[in-house]
């Protein structure tokens, strides 16, 4: 690789976290307090914890779960019912709905992730479905359809994350955490692997990759992320009920990588905030809202084969005039 | 009492089994040929229900014309969706070619909303007969005709498959689409042929619906998901097992719901469906799987 190459590198790797870094932490300032945008921006860095997720099983490990909105919902009723019938502590709430969501995610992951493609979809998206139920009908837990109302805000000692500010700086934090570890796993060897599997498992599988392992450290992890992400979300709304974790959701996290580009972690950035923002743009719209916001899916699709974090990356090269890249650095 | 009621919730889960298994047929049709697994499949149910519906009310024409119109509404929406969204972007891979489903299903969804609004609309029974009694359960003249349309297509369908130039084209393609175009098969209008009949499925199944329970512009999403279970659940590579699939799924939730709790019937039938794949992974009638 030629020093020039390298450099280019090097600088990336830090550039984009540096900018994506200074970028979250400067944007409060930049809306400047503004309540309603304040608020889509937490619900931007909610979606894209969970879209890593799944940008890491299905974007690298082309592995289509679609159990994402379930672990949301388990992450987010643990810490709903740890923080309101045991009034544990929030944060350690957080921290509860993690690891809880992770082990329910490592116990399925194993018997799964055997299953290929459209079996695949069709077993996480009923595991979803047969979660909600449970929950909705367990009433005396979980208040069935009407949910849990007055959920506490996290707190650190006296200091609350009660205002969306700060509220927004939390959600942030979990979410380029969440991002920093995603790049690294894409970066590190594990990250070889799943792409390897994502083609062939055989292959893989014969170039001495661990398939099940892999896969199920990844599953694992996405669940991870879905959990405390959908702690974030419940506690931010201070309320908890089963419609937020049905099939719909599941397909809109699906949108959202298809939408942004399910090969980058910059595409599952992007497609949250397009579906956050475009409903509200389309409000004024009434009745045509779902059909204008189904043809834009349906032409994002169509003509931006790798999300909108693919046609700004051919866009980029081309205005700088440079080769396309390639996907491997190559010596010489 | 316990005769009739089993008698009652046998029938009532043969009727909606047969809907399913309308849906899972045309998923496998789709799927087989194309390996695109349609999210807009349940859609074409519901514009076969609806355009039937809405003729009937607004000019009052007899009831099997409006069901012929209603078919042919969903033939047409699913020969442009072949033709137009999906032929020229069969290169794209089969992540991209879903999503085109997907999508199409939001719109077609929401033009229905635009057009009829979200009411459900119903439809007269094709013959004005009394329903049939066994031993105290009844069973309508409706329930009958569309669990003996389910038998008469696949039976007509296998034929088709079969016998017939595009039938044995179909499955040719399905096995392997570059040595079925190195033989001269001309693989875009099969899948154009797989669009159009899983939309004649489709709408076949919208319009023998309607009668018996009405069917709403919103109708088509639970269509989609409960045949897409009931595909998976047979084993979506073959025909007769998603015929198969679509009719143990109305059994299980029909039971379910009559002998255990309502609330439960979808959760059983899911939890049934995954302990299945545990043990058939590709379904409990997996004929030969298409490989990626």
């Amino acid at each position: 690789m030629s020093e020039a190459a390298k450099f280019g590198q090097t600088t990336k790797r830090w550039l984009i976290p540096a900018i994506g870094l200074a970028a979250a932490a400067a944007m409060p300032l930049l809306i400047g307090g503004d309540k309603n945008l304040l608020n889509l921006a937490i619900l931007v860095g909610i979606y894209y914890t969970v879209c890593i997720g799944l940008s890491l099983i299905f974007g690298l490990g082309g592995q289509l779960s679609l159990s994402q909105a379930a672990f949301f919902g388990i992450g987010a009723y643990v810490s709903a019912l740890l923080s309101t019938k045991l009034y544990v502590p929030v944060l350690i709430c957080f921290a509860a709905a993690t690891l809880v969501s992770g082990a329910i995610g490592w116990l399925i992951a194993m018997p799964i992730l055997r299953l290929r493609t459209v079996y695949l979809a069709m077993a996480t998206l009923a595991f979803g479905d047969v979660l909600i139920t449970l929950i909705r009908e367990n009433r005396d837990l979980t208040g069935g359809s009407t949910g849990i109302v007055n959920l506490p805000s996290p707190a650190i000692g006296s200091f609350e994350f009660s205002t969306s500010i700060r509220y927004y700086y939390l959600v942030w934090a979990v979410a380029l955490a969440a991002a920093w570890i995603g790049q690294n796993i894409i970066r590190s060897r594990i990250g070889l692997g799943l792409r390897a599997l994502a083609d062939t498992e055989l292959g893989a599988a014969s170039c001495g990759v661990d398939v099940a392992r892999y896969k199920t450290w990844m599953f694992t992890l996405g669940a991870m992320f879905a959990g405390i992400a959908g702690a974030l979300y419940v506690h931010y709304l201070s309320f908890i009920s089963p419609d937020s974790f049905n099939v719909t959701f599941s397909i809109l996290i699906v949108m959202i990588l298809a939408i942004g580009g399910k090969d980058s972690l910059l595409g599952a950035l992007f497609g949250a905030i397009a579906v956050t923002v475009l409903p509200i743009m389309l409000s004024g719209y009434e009745k045509y809202s779902g059909l204008v916001f189904g043809v834009l899916f349906l032409a994002a699709v169509m003509f931006m084969p790798d999300g909108i974090a693919g046609t700004t990356k051919q866009l980029f090269n081309w205005l700088w005039r440079s080769k396309p890249q390639r996907t491997w650095p190559t010596d010489g | 009492m316990s005769l009739s009621s089993f008698l009652q919730f046998l029938f009532s889960g043969l009727t909606s089994g047969a809907v399913y298994a309308f849906v899972a047929l045309a998923f496998s049709v789709t799927f087989t040929s194309s390996g695109i697994v349609n999210f807009a499949q349940g859609q074409f149910v519901m514009i076969g229900g609806m355009v039937a519906a809405s003729l009937y009310a607004a000019f009052e024409l007899p009831v099997a014309l409006t069901m012929l119109l209603g078919i042919a509404a969903a033939v047409a929406a699913g020969f442009v969706m072949g033709a137009v969204f999906i032929l020229p972007m069969l290169a794209r891979g089969e992540f991209t070619l879903i999503l085109i489903t997907l999508g199409l299903s939001i719109v077609i969804e929401a033009l229905a909303i635009v057009q009829w609004g979200t009411d459900p609309v119903a439809l007269p029974s094709l013959f004005a007969l009394d329903a049939i009694r066994i031993h105290g359960a009844s069973l309508t003249i409706d329930a009958v005709i569309i669990i003996g349309m389910i038998v008469v297509t696949l039976i007509g369908f296998t034929l088709f498959a079969r016998y017939t130039r595009w039938g044995r084209a179909m499955r040719a393609t399905s096995i392997d689409p570059t040595v079925a175009a190195s033989l001269g098969v001309n693989v875009p209008l099969t899948i154009v042929l797989a669009f159009v009949l899983s939309a004649m499925f489709g709408g076949l199944a919208g319009v023998l619906l309607t009668p018996l329970i009405s069917t709403g512009a919103q109708t088509g999403l639970l269509m989609t998901l409960k045949g897409f279970t009931a595909a998976v659940l047979g084993g979506i590579s073959s025909p007769v097992g998603s015929v198969a699939g679509g009719l143990l799924l109305g059994l299980i939730e029909a039971m379910s719901t009559g002998y255990i709790s309502s609330t439960y019937a979808n959760a059983i039938a899911l939890t049934l469906l995954i302990l299945v794949l545990m043990v058939r992974p590709d379904g409990l009638l997996s004929g030969k799987v298409r490989q990626a």
